[in-house]
């Protein structure tokens, strides 16, 4: 973790030291952490991982903190559900489940005890609205995936954590699925030797009405060998579930 | 002289319903004023507001009937005296009492809250309270402007903060000779690079017709009510800059004359400027 004294602080995030004075990409931010005597400053703005954004002067957002104890980084996950649209619809037969597998957007989190200095994700998301109508839904982040039913092939990606979703048509019709809400600030985060996890999902389609029911899982997923637990979710469910109407769970 | 001196008895009634009206007062204000900061983290700033004017205008009235009492008035008498007296003022004061009434509807409905977003006419602002007469309002400009109670119900008010996200229609003009499909494929770009811009409900183009100088195309584009403005001011400048990049023009009006078959070209003079 970070540590930031009336010296030049040592920030590690994760397992990795954050160097200072100079600029660190993360993804598609772009962090740029100095101190002076008693003071400690955050630049930052998002570019393309390759294309460094401060040679185009792009929005740039500065903060500066008096440095008075230490500071901790943490990987978290978001802060809104993700709308996940895989690349073609998913087309589940009825009484048959799959599990597949999503990768979201890690975020950065930086306190200074219980202040919260910033919260970032590693690279910029997208809005969007998901619901039956513009006056019901909520207000979400796109998230576009390939949403394998396999772990085969799916690259390590240091900025994005694997979310495995299992989800179960019981109703007596089969299930076209074009788009899914992902309860992404219920999940935990977790980290294995090379990949960020975050808590299993389960998402059963039922015939008896048009409600929907989301199962969390509370520990981390068997994919994740020798799990380490990062973050805990930021928002905490009753028993692990979840209780939503269909149209606001599937589309 | 003698006559208008005022004996100890009399004046103390009077001593006393001043006293219970000023305690009324103090009271009202501090029992209201705790309300607000008890309902704080529960109901919304409008609510609240109306649960401490009920508070106030409640213990105080209490306090006014007692301090009434306290002067020999009996409450029936009072009640009979008040009805009439409403008819007298209600005649007298016709547009107040409307506005009175108008509030009661206004708040009743619960279209209209403190802190939404709300525009009259041509006045767009924030609501800073509902009152008994009117509604205040600070626009963007920070002004402040009083709409009676009566207008909000008679007019046409649109609440700008009603629901989450709102859609921005960007009137766009390319040139006639221009591929309206390739167009199109640029401003789905457009959308699709900006965060601010809601992936679903999707980007909407509309052909508006074939104007004088250009092919007239709506864009439509959702934003979270409170990127509204920012989404819309910057999409505006990257289609601008998406449309030079892409080689399209957006034409300014132009004036072809036309020299049919049946007349003779227009007359050309050369003119030497030497003289």
């Amino acid at each position: 973790m970070i540590k930031a004294m009336n010296q030049i602080p040592e920030i590690k995030w994760e397992a990795a030291q954050v160097p200072f004075n100079e600029w660190v990409g993360l993804d598609q931010l772009w962090l740029l952490m100095t101190s002076a005597a008693h003071e400690f400053s955050i630049s930052y703005c998002y570019g393309e991982p390759k294309n460094p954004p401060w040679l185009q002067f792009t929005a740039l957002t500065e903060m500066r903190f008096p440095i008075t104890g230490p500071i901790t980084a943490t990987s978290r996950l978001s802060d809104r559900p993700v709308v996940a649209r895989p690349n073609q619809p998913i087309h589940l037969p009825s009484g048959e489940h799959i599990t597949l597998f999503v990768g979201t957007t890690l975020w950065l989190e930086l306190t200074r005890g219980r202040d919260l200095l910033l919260d970032l994700p590693l690279a910029r998301l997208s809005d969007t609205w998901f619901g039956p109508n513009t006056r019901e839904g909520e207000v979400c982040y796109a998230c576009p995936t390939h949403a394998r039913l396999s772990m085969e092939g799916i690259a390590a990606n240091p900025y994005k954590a694997i979310t495995p979703v299992e989800i179960r048509n019981q109703a007596d019709s089969p299930l076209v699925m074009d788009q899914f809400n992902l309860p992404v600030p219920y999940l935990a985060l977790y980290r294995d030797d090379d990949r960020h996890w975050t808590s299993k999902v389960t998402i059963t389609r039922t015939s008896a009405d048009s409600r929907g029911e989301v199962k969390i899982a509370t520990s981390a997923p068997p994919f994740c060998r020798s799990p380490v637990e990062l973050s805990v979710p930021r928002r905490r469910s009753e028993g692990g579930m979840i209780h939503k109407a269909l149209n606001l769970l599937l589309g | 002289m003698n006559q208008f001196k005022l004996d100890l008895h009399t004046v103390t009634p009077f001593i006393q319903a001043a006293a219970m009206l000023l305690l009324g007062w103090v009271v009202a204000h501090l029992i209201a004023r705790l309300s607000r900061s008890a309902l704080a983290s529960r109901v919304s700033l409008h609510h609240r507001v109306l649960a401490e004017r009920l508070i106030f205008w409640g213990i105080l009235t209490l306090f006014v009937v007692s301090a009434l009492n306290e002067l020999g008035f009996h409450l029936g008498v009072l009640l009979g005296a008040a009805g009439v007296l409403t008819v007298a003022v209600g005649f007298a004061s016709q547009t107040s009492a409307a506005n009175v009434i108008s509030g009661l509807f206004v708040i009743g409905e619960g279209s209209i809250e403190v802190g939404n977003i709300i525009q009259v006419g041509d006045v767009t602002g924030e609501v800073l309270s509902i009152d008994w007469l009117s509604i205040k309002l600070r626009t963007f400009d920070n002004l402040f402007v009083r709409i009676p109670n009566e207008t909000i119900i008679k007019s046409n008010v649109t609440n700008l903060s009603m629901y989450p996200i709102r859609r921005a229609d960007i009137q766009i003009g390319i040139a006639y000779h221009e591929d309206i499909g390739h167009a199109r494929n640029v401003l789905m770009r457009v959308a699709d690079r900006n965060p601010l811009c809601l992936d679903q409900p999707e980007p909407l183009i509309i052909m508006r017709g074939f104007g004088d100088s250009s092919l007239n195309l709506q864009f439509s584009v959702w934003a979270l009510r409170e990127n509204f403005l920012a989404m819309r001011n910057a999409l505006q400048e990257e289609i601008k800059l998406a449309f030079d990049a892409a080689g399209i023009e957006i034409p300014f009006p132009h004036l072809s004359l036309y020299v049919g078959e049946q007349t003779k070209p227009l007359p050309i003079d050369i003119v030497n400027r030497n003289g």
